[in-house]
């Protein structure tokens, strides 16, 4: 097939543009190097290529951290007890991480438990790991992973992408 | 999360709870299923204790906890044993090669909570070491509720725990029978040695009374060691000891005002 001239002219045009766009949203979020550590006694901290520090969780039996592509989300597997583990999830605002409730996660919990056939209060060991980022970073796929008591259905295991939307927490 | 320390009153606390605990009479055959199941396991066990000088009891207990004595699971955290840990805590175990036996992952789960440095294993550690696996926050921010963890399916819990969102409930119950009820049936049933004393030789007596008798522990004691019987130890043979006589020999206790000698 013949691609004539002004097609392809039309063609490499959104591709320059496409490439623009990519490069300016690279100077709004510059890409920021994560570190963090973890104790059961002082907690998780994150320190960032520019030196900032923050404590972001202080009781905990352990933590995952999961940082995106350019450092603005930070998702953590949070072991509140070894029978409990929730995730949560931080984003850069200006000039420190701020939780943002994922209230999704508890209506999953719901609906899952629902369709268990037990009350979502009765589940046993919940625990949600993060299985990673979805497309643009805007949502997460998470692990439910749960056992119900019940002999016909004894457990949850389940992925689901839920969004990850700004309602930051107080 | 802020370690608690094993204090004197702690020791005692442990004690008398574990010394009043009675098993909720229409969980019995959930206790006795899971204890028939952790029986059939021992042997594994009996393994993991060797490698982290814990008692096998212990290990048993964790493993309902953490993971409803499934084999196919790290004890860590449910993950298959397939390949290491991907979720908290990940890339356990750091050591060897996947797939790992239940034995090696269950052992490094205990090793990384640092259960093998433990040296003394009475009773009253055992009840510390199980209430910090699970972690503190029960004790520390809900001090009113005894942990679930430990007290399920007992007359020490009835609600309260942290529901699957993180947040706490007062209504909630847990629905899953906790660690110490299983350690108390293990011995009960005699498949381990007496935690806060023991049968000792010659006769008991099969006698009723309304107050302490000599000996009326060590017969309290046998009558739990029989399927679908779990008696306070106190040595006052009332009532209800009478009825676990009467369900074991088929008569009530001597002296018992039910029975046809009294």
């Amino acid at each position: 097939m013949v691609i004539p001239d002004r097609m392809m002219l039309r063609y490499l045009g959104v591709l320059l543009l496409l490439l623009c766009l990519q490069a300016c949203s690279d100077q709004e979020a510059p890409h920021r190097q994560i570190h963090s550590s973890f104790s059961e006694a002082t907690g998780l901290t994150v320190t960032d290529n520019s030196g900032l520090s923050q404590q972001l969780i202080a009781e905990s039996l352990g933590v995952r951290v999961v940082v995106s592509n350019d450092g603005q989300w930070l998702l953590v597997e949070d072991m509140q007890l070894s029978s409990l583990v929730v995730v949560r999830a931080f984003h850069y605002e200006g000039d420190r991480y701020r939780e943002v409730g994922l209230f999704e996660v508890r209506r999953r919990w719901e609906v899952l438990a629902e369709e268990a056939g037990v009350d979502f209060e009765d589940l046993i060991r919940p625990r949600v790991g993060i299985e990673g980022f979805g497309p643009g970073q805007k949502s997460v796929r998470l692990h439910f992973r749960a056992d119900t008591g019940l002999r016909a259905y004894p457990e949850i295991d389940s992925i689901v992408e839920i969004p990850l939307v700004m309602f930051l927490a107080i | 999360m802020t370690k608690v320390t094993l204090t004197q009153a702690l020791n005692t606390e442990y004690r008398d709870l574990y010394s009043t605990m009675e098993i909720e009479p229409d969980r019995f055959s959930d206790v006795d299923s899971i204890v028939d199941q952790i029986i059939t396991n021992k042997p594994l066990y009996q393994k993991v204790s060797r490698k982290v000088k814990a008692p096998w009891y212990f290990v048993a207990a964790i493993h309902n906890m953490e993971s409803s004595l499934r084999l196919s699971r790290h004890l860590h955290n449910g993950d298959p044993l397939s390949a290491r840990t991907v979720h908290v805590p990940a890339g356990r175990p750091a050591e060897g090669s996947p797939p790992f036996t239940w034995e090696a992952s269950a052992a490094d789960a205990l090793a990384l909570r640092r259960i093998d440095k433990v040296a003394d294993w009475g009773l009253e550690r055992v009840l510390y070491e199980l209430e910090g696996y699970n972690g503190w926050g029960y004790r520390k921010f809900h001090p009113q509720v005894k942990s679930p963890y430990l007290w399920s399916f007992s007359n020490h819990y009835s609600r309260g725990k942290y529901i699957a969102d993180g947040t706490w409930s007062d209504t909630a119950a847990s629905k899953q029978c906790g660690a110490a009820v299983i350690i108390k049936r293990l011995e009960q049933r005699a498949e381990i040695a007496a935690l806060t004393g023991r049968i000792s030789a010659n006769v008991i007596p099969l006698r009723y009374a309304q107050r302490v008798i000599s000996r009326g522990e060590d017969l309290q004691r046998f009558l739990n060691t029989f399927p679908g019987i779990s008696l306070r130890v106190d040595g006052w043979p009332g009532d209800k000891s009478s009825d676990a006589a009467k369900k074991v020999f088929g008569f009530y206790l001597h002296g018992d005002p039910r029975s046809n000698d009294a």
